[in-house]
C-alpha cells in the first residue's frame, strides 16, 4: 500500500472513515501532525481522530491554500481567509476545535480573529443569546449579578 | 499550542475556576447539543477576548459569571490594553497614573497624570463639570484626555482604590430645614467607563462623619464603604471603648451599622476621640492588603479593617530632626505602608517593614531646591515643605507642597521636579489640600 503512493503524501484519515491523501507538506502545517512525522511513529496513514470528514476536509483547503499562496500577495490570501473563516458558529465551532487539537496556528489565528470581530460590536444579551445559547427567557429570569449595569453600555 | 507562542499558551494556567459551576451552560454534554462559540475551550476563549479593543472587553465581563472571571484573572495579557491606550503615546508604557487633587474651597477636582514618559500634563476638570456631556464634546472638550473622562457632577472626590473614585456630593438637606445645610450623598465611579452608582442612604442620616473609608477586592471588584462618625464611647480610666460605624456593601447593597472596638495601648493616645479630630487635617485613608490606614493626630497611624477592630501604629521617631515637623502623609506600594514627612531641613520617607518603620529615603529640602534652580526664582520659601502624597505606582515619585506657592512632584531617584500647580495663599492656610494618587488598573473595574 504505501509503496503505491509517492514519497512526499500522507493519508489523513478522518473520524468517521474518509481519507484523504495530502503532500506532506500540507499536512505538516498541522504541528501535530507534523511531531508524529519528524518521529516517525506514524505509517502513511495518519488518524486524525475527533475531526469528521467535513471538516477536515475544511482544514486541508484551508493548509492548501496557504501552502501554495506562500509566493502570492498577502492581501489575497488576506481575503481567502476572511471568506474562508466566514462561517456558521457550529462549523467555526468544529474548526476551531479542530485546529487547536491539531494545532493548526494560522487557522486558529484567523478564526480567532473572525471570532473576535462577530462579538465586538454586540452588545451583552445579544452574545448571551447568540454565543452562550441562553434563551431569552432564561436571561430575564436568571439571577445574574450584572443585569443591573449591563444594560448601559459601555462605550 | 506551540511551543513558540508564549501568548497563547500563558494562558492556560491560574483561572479561576470555582466560577465555572455558576455557569449553567458551559459545555454540550451530547454531541447533538447545538454547539456555540463560547464554549471553545478556555485558553482560545482568552485568545479570542485579548484581540479586542479595551472597550469592547469591559462590556464583555458583564457576559457571565464564567466570563467575568476569565477576564479578571491576571492570565489574560495586558498587551491589549496597553496597545489600545497607549498607542499614541510612548514605546514602553507604563500604567496611567496621576493624582486627583482638590482642596476643600472648591469643588473642582483635577487631575494630572505623573506618567514617567508622559509629560506630566494638568487637567483641570473644574468649571467644566457643571456643563452637560454632550456639551462638552460639543466644545471639544471632551478630548482633553481620552483616559479621564468627566464626571458629569460637582464632586469631592473622597477616596479612590484600584480605580475606582468614591465622590461626595452635596445636596440640600431636607430633614433639618436649615438653610444652607447641605449633606453629603456619596456615589461610586469609575471614571474610565464614566459608569457611576449612587450608594443608598447611611442608616443615620444626615449624621457627622469625620472620616470615611473605601475599599475595593481587586478580585471581584466589590466594594465596601465605611463611614465613622464624630461620636466615640471610651472608657476613661481604661482608654477602651467602641464606635458605631456604619458600613456599606456593594453585594448586599445596603447599610449596616456595626460596633467597632479599640484598645489603645498605654503608651498611646489617652482619648480615642483624638485620634480623628476634625481640626486636625490628617488626609485620606490609605488601603494597604485590606487594611484602611490614617495619619492620626499625636504620633499615631491608625488602621482599621471592616472586619477586624481599630489598631494602632505608632508613627516613626522624628526626634532626629529639628524644626516644626509638617502634616505627614500616608502611601502605600506593593503592600507596604509607607510614611512621608518634612520639617524643615529634610524630606523623609519610611517603609513599615514587619511592624518596624524603617528610613529608606532622605533628602535636604536645599537638594530639592538646586534641582530648582531654573525655577528658582518662583520659590523664595524652602524652610517649610510639605508633603501630600505618594504616587502609588511608582515607589520614587513623591508629591509635596510648598506652602503658598506651589504642589510638585519629586523623583528620589532622579531628583526631577516637575511644578505642577501654583496654589493660592489663602488656600493652604485656611483649608488643606488633598491629593489622592490614582492608578489605571489594567482592566476596569465594573462599579456594582
Amino acid at each position: 500500500m504505501s509503496s503505491s503512493l509517492e514519497k512526499n503524501m500522507l493519508i489523513l484519515r478522518s473520524s468517521d472513515g474518509e481519507e484523504f491523501i495530502v503532500p506532506e507538506v500540507v499536512a505538516v502545517m498541522s504541528k501535530a501532525i507534523k511531531n508524529m512525522v519528524e518521529d516517525e511513529c506514524a505509517s502513511n496513514t495518519i488518524p486524525v481522530p475527533n475531526v469528521d470528514a467535513n471538516i477536515l476536509a475544511m482544514v486541508i483547503e484551508f493548509c492548501k491554500k496557504h501552502d501554495e499562496s506562500e509566493a502570492e500577495a498577502a492581501s489575497d490570501l488576506k481575503t481567502f481567509d476572511s471568506e474562508f473563516v466566514n462561517r456558521g458558529q457550529e462549523a467555526l465551532y468544529d474548526l476551531i476545535t479542530a485546529a487547536n487539537f491539531r494545532d493548526v496556528k494560522e487557522l486558529l489565528d484567523a478564526l480567532c480573529q473572525n471570532v473576535a470581530e462577530m462579538i465586538k460590536g454586540k452588545s451583552v444579551h445579544h452574545i448571551r443569546i447568540q454565543f452562550l445559547g441562553y434563551q431569552l427567557f432564561e436571561i430575564l429570569t436568571s439571577n445574574f449579578i450584572w443585569n443591573i449595569w449591563c444594560d448601559r453600555d459601555f462605550d | 499550542m506551540g511551543d513558540d507562542d508564549k501568548s497563547l499558551a500563558q494562558y492556560n494556567h491560574d483561572h479561576p475556576k470555582k466560577l465555572r459551576n455558576m455557569e449553567p451552560k458551559l459545555e454540550p454534554d451530547q454531541p447533538d447539543q447545538p454547539r456555540y462559540i463560547a464554549h471553545i475551550p478556555e485558553d482560545i476563549l482568552s485568545y479570542v477576548i485579548s484581540r479586542m479593543p479595551w472597550r469592547s472587553i469591559c462590556r464583555l465581563k458583564c457576559v457571565s459569571m464564567y466570563w467575568y472571571s476569565l477576564i479578571n484573572s491576571k492570565t489574560i495579557a495586558p498587551s491589549p490594553f496597553r496597545s489600545s491606550l497607549f498607542s499614541t503615546n510612548n514605546k514602553e508604557p507604563d500604567l496611567f497614573a496621576g493624582v486627583f487633587y482638590q482642596n476643600f474651597n472648591s469643588t473642582e477636582p483635577c487631575f494630572f497624570s505623573a506618567d514617567k514618559d508622559i509629560k506630566v500634563e494638568f487637567i483641570t476638570l473644574g468649571s467644566r463639570l457643571e456643563l452637560e456631556v454632550g456639551e462638552l464634546i460639543e466644545r471639544g472638550l471632551y478630548a482633553v484626555d481620552e483616559n479621564m473622562p468627566l464626571i458629569p457632577f460637582n464632586f469631592y472626590i473622597e477616596a479612590c482604590c484600584h480605580g475606582l473614585l468614591l465622590c461626595s456630593h452635596p445636596k440640600p438637606c431636607k430633614q433639618c430645614k436649615l438653610r444652607n445645610c447641605q449633606v453629603d450623598r456619596h456615589y461610586v465611579c469609575n471614571p474610565i467607563t464614566k459608569k457611576f452608582i449612587w450608594l443608598p442612604k447611611p442608616p443615620e442620616y444626615p449624621h457627622r462623619t469625620v472620616k470615611t473609608g473605601f475599599l475595593v477586592d481587586q478580585e471581584s471588584g466589590h466594594y465596601q464603604v465605611m463611614q465613622i462618625p464624630v461620636n466615640f464611647y471610651a472608657d476613661p480610666i481604661t482608654k477602651e471603648g467602641f464606635v458605631m460605624v456604619d458600613l456599606y456593601s456593594s453585594l448586599s447593597r445596603t447599610w449596616r451599622t456595626e460596633c467597632f472596638e479599640f484598645h489603645p495601648r498605654s503608651h498611646e493616645n489617652p482619648s480615642p476621640a483624638v485620634f480623628f479630630s476634625r481640626v486636625v487635617f490628617t488626609g485620606p485613608a490609605v488601603q494597604m492588603r485590606g487594611l484602611l490606614c490614617w495619619v492620626a493626630t499625636r504620633d499615631v497611624v491608625v488602621c482599621c479593617n471592616v472586619e477586624k477592630k481599630f489598631c494602632f501604629i505608632k508613627q516613626p521617631n522624628f526626634k532626629i530632626f529639628s524644626g516644626l515637623i509638617n502634616t505627614p502623609c500616608l502611601g502605600e506600594f506593593n503592600g507596604v505602608l509607607r510614611y512621608l514627612a518634612s520639617d524643615s531641613r529634610m524630606v523623609c520617607l519610611w517603609d513599615l517593614q514587619a511592624g518596624e518603620w524603617e528610613l529608606v529615603k532622605m533628602v535636604p529640602i536645599d537638594t530639592i531646591a538646586k534641582s530648582l534652580s531654573d525655577k528658582y526664582w518662583m520659590i523664595d520659601d524652602f524652610n517649610n515643605v510639605r508633603p501630600l502624597a505618594l504616587q502609588c505606582s511608582n515607589p520614587e515619585m513623591v508629591f509635596l507642597a510648598f506652602p503658598h506657592k506651589w504642589i510638585m512632584s519629586y523623583n528620589f531617584v532622579s531628583e526631577e521636579v516637575n511644578l505642577i500647580e501654583r496654589i493660592e495663599m489663602s488656600y493652604l492656610i485656611l483649608t488643606p489640600m488633598i491629593l489622592i494618587p490614582f492608578v489605571l488598573p489594567k482592566i476596569p473595574l465594573p462599579v456594582f
